[in-house]
């Protein structure tokens, strides 16, 4: 057969539609990848539940990116400036949230979408009044959804304690004060601060002034200047005699949370440690049987500064939510994909897979973790259920005043600000910011 | 030659262009040439410079104006931001020219062989990434399980151990002493290519004039090496003002804001705190500061700046 140059066009043509048609199908078959940021869960956590989520939706590709703390939130900072954003994003309530609401999507449609018009019926009313924590006056939209709580609290090791001649945790500030020095004399940290990480000062702080002055230390979350008034004050020396007394261990303010602290308690060189209902999660990340089956640690809250009282009451709230970017949907396709995600994050396979890995407290109602766990982690699980449930907010709206907290919690514990001066500092963020 | 005038015919007139459109097209050229690194130039470095220069001028309620510099004026932290910048640029140069000139000295003159194997040694830390720098002296000097508290502990002096990183007067300089720690090795290269770029002519007749031990590095070796020096300090200054992740992974620019820098206050206030505009106030100081260092430092040295030592520096 003759080779006419008509012919091979034709054939060239032909090829040209074939694989056309083949790229066509390809095109309607592929998945569509919604991408996602976040701090937390911990990397297998999240690799575990993207897994979980593709399984039920093998339309959907989930490019899932996780990054420590402080680089995370830089990296929204910028991705937000430069018009990047991924689809989803992991948020805390408060002031991260506030920074990235101008390109967040209102979630109530997404919401009612996907768990009815009554969808907040769902969700805790503390954990909802958290969610939209720094709104504008008047702007009752959701900007993020909670996915997991948290519950604050003072973690003890019991070997730790036992080598100490101690047997329980402690039931009054004084008897803080003398088992840290026991713990000290038995060669332990009596209580690990990681005073570098300006989060827990904070969090200590507030478990403090829980007990001194619970209605203003609410009142100074949303930004009330009130960071004068007496059991303020009175928290605050508080928060010094920790350093003074050294129940936290000598250069505290220098010491990192994460991860040097949280090494050094899962190594059992620490007696006690300011840390939440997350340190649960360590019966799935841990090989140690201490750990794994929470034998070894016994939870309690920051004891009664007079002898007899009570401990501080339960502080708490979210601990992530989820919000969607207003980038996130280019095509209704995109759009299915974003919000389906955003569903099974919040109540479906997703956050199944991070609560049978004790990541956190659920934040949806009715969701429990699947499986056994052992005794004592069931013992623990269920009371942070309940103290979950009457748990007051712990978080600063204002990062601004949240800052200054931290810097004059510092000053006081290196001794360069006496308590009064540091919360007068304090009130004078506040109130600039409050005008 | 051309035909024509090979074949006798008359010469033809060639029109010389005039000389201003010979200068003209040679501009035009230069310019061509220099057009893709202005436009670069123009793009990523300059706008962003008059953008954040714009920014810094926002006021909180969006009028323009120079609030925020008011209010840098009005905020100790922002004090305290300035003198430890100004610090980390003093001590951590002096500590790095004397401690990498010594070191050079010492290698170039002084070590019959293995220099190569000293000078990666010394430079190893430059390559090693600040976050794991900051996490292994932060073990070193934490109290009850670092380096040196065990130090401290085995002479039985654990009760008398400092806090370095804890205490707000110590903790920019125990920052800055890692700092000179990672850096002194590139010194210590870059006085090493000075020292060897050194005519050996020069040395000899010096050495004939008497000029030895002290004397030598005094008078000849270490005006010799200003070109590397003033270029060094240059350098230095510019390292030492942009230092951000050491100071931030090591104590988050505290305890109690003690050891903020400009650099790390810039972070403090734009990304965490969220005050974009006041933070670009701060930039700009910084950049205002870099600038004004290094014309001093410029002015100072002549304008001379070489790493090989050659330098119109005045040493």
């Amino acid at each position: 057969m003759p080779h006419t140059p008509w012919r091979a066009l034709r054939r060239a043509a032909l090829g040209l539609v074939a694989v056309a048609g083949f790229a066509g199908t390809a095109l309607a078959a592929a998945p569509v990848t919604v991408t996602l940021w976040s701090w937390s869960p911990v990397t297998p956590t999240m690799k575990a539940m993207v897994a979980a989520i593709e399984k039920n939706h093998p339309d959907i590709r989930i490019r899932a990116t996780i990054q420590p703390h402080t680089a995370y939130f830089t990296a929204l900072k910028a991705a937000a400036a430069s018009g990047t954003l991924p689809d989803i994003v992991g948020l805390p309530p408060g002031n991260y949230t506030q920074q990235t609401r101008p390109h967040l999507l209102a979630l109530d449609q997404v919401a009612a979408a996907a768990w009815g018009a009554d969808w907040q019926k769902h969700f805790a009313p503390a954990l909802l009044t958290q969610a939209r924590l720094g709104n504008p006056a008047g702007d009752t939209h959701f900007y993020m959804l909670p996915m997991e709580a948290e519950v604050l609290n003072l973690w003890m090791n019991r070997a730790a304690f036992a080598k100490a001649g101690l047997k329980a945790p402690p039931a009054s500030f004084a008897q803080l004060v003398a088992d840290a020095a026991k713990l000290r004399k038995a060669g332990f940290i009596g209580m690990y601060q990681g005073g570098a990480t300006g989060l827990f000062d904070n969090w200590v702080y507030m478990q403090i002034a829980a007990q001194t002055d619970l209605p203003d230390l609410l009142a100074a979350e949303t930004g009330h200047p009130v960071w004068t008034k007496p059991g303020m004050v009175a928290a605050a020396k508080v928060w010094g005699e920790l350093f003074t007394r050294h129940v936290v261990q000598d250069g505290a303010l220098s010491a990192l949370q994460y991860p040097t602290g949280a090494n050094l308690f899962a190594a059992g060189r620490v007696g006690m440690m300011s840390l939440g209902s997350w340190w649960l999660q360590n019966t799935h990340l841990s090989a140690d049987p201490a750990l794994k089956t929470m034998s070894g640690y016994e939870k309690f809250f920051f004891p009664a500064l007079k002898a007899g009282g009570a401990a501080s009451p339960p502080l708490g709230g979210v601990d992530i939510g989820w919000g969607i970017t207003r980038t996130a949907a280019k095509s209704p396709a995109e759009e299915h994909a974003t919000a389906t995600v955003f569903k099974e994050l919040i109540s479906g396979a997703g956050e199944q897979v991070a609560l049978n890995q004790l990541n956190d407290l659920p934040a949806f109602n009715g969701m429990r973790p699947q499986g056994t766990m052992p005794p004592a982690v069931r013992k623990l699980y269920d009371s942070y259920i309940k103290e979950l449930a009457t748990a007051h907010p712990h978080q600063i709206g204002n990062p601004v005043i949240y800052q200054a907290l931290i810097s004059n919690l510092q000053a006081i514990g290196a001794g360069t600000k006496t308590p009064a001066a540091a919360m007068a500092a304090v009130q004078a963020v506040a109130q600039a910011q409050a005008k | 030659m051309s035909a024509a005038v090979q074949a006798g015919a008359p010469p033809r007139r060639t029109v010389r262009p005039r000389r201003g459109a010979v200068l003209g097209a040679r501009r035009l050229e230069a310019a061509l040439y220099v057009l893709p690194a202005a436009v670069l130039f123009g793009v990523f470095i300059a706008e962003p410079i008059a953008a954040n220069l714009f920014s810094s001028m926002v006021e909180p309620h969006g009028r323009v104006g120079f609030a925020n510099y008011a209010v840098a004026l009005a905020d100790p932290v922002f004090a305290t931001a300035i003198r430890n910048s100004l610090l980390w640029v003093a001590v951590s140069l002096a500590c790095e020219i004397a401690i990498g000139f010594a070191l050079a000295l010492l290698i170039e003159l002084y070590l019959p062989r293995g220099r190569a194997v000293f000078r990666t040694l010394l430079f190893l830390p430059m390559v090693i990434t600040p976050s794991v720098i900051a996490l292994v002296f932060n073990t070193f000097y934490a109290s009850d399980y670092g380096l040196l508290y065990g130090a401290f502990r085995a002479v039985g002096l654990a009760d008398m151990f400092p806090s370095l990183l804890g205490a707000p007067a110590t903790a920019s300089l125990a920052i800055i002493a890692v700092n000179v720690w990672q850096w002194s090795g590139f010194f210590v290269l870059m006085y090493c290519v000075g020292l060897a770029a050194i005519d050996r002519e020069l040395l000899d007749a010096a050495a004939i004039d008497g000029a030895r031990g002290w004397r030598r590095v005094r008078h000849i070796l270490w005006p010799l090496c200003g070109g590397t020096t003033i270029s060094l300090v240059v350098l230095g200054t510019i390292q030492a003002l942009q230092q951000f992740p050491l100071i931030y992974l090591m104590t988050e620019g505290g305890p109690a804001d003690s050891s903020q820098t400009l650099a790390t206050y810039i972070f403090q206030t734009g990304f965490v705190e969220g005050q974009m505009h006041y933070a670009s106030a701060i930039a700009v100081v910084l950049f205002l500061l870099a600038l004004a260092l290094v014309a001093i430092e410029y002015r100072l040295a002549g304008g001379g700046f070489s790493l090989s030592g050659k330098g119109a520096g005045r040493g």
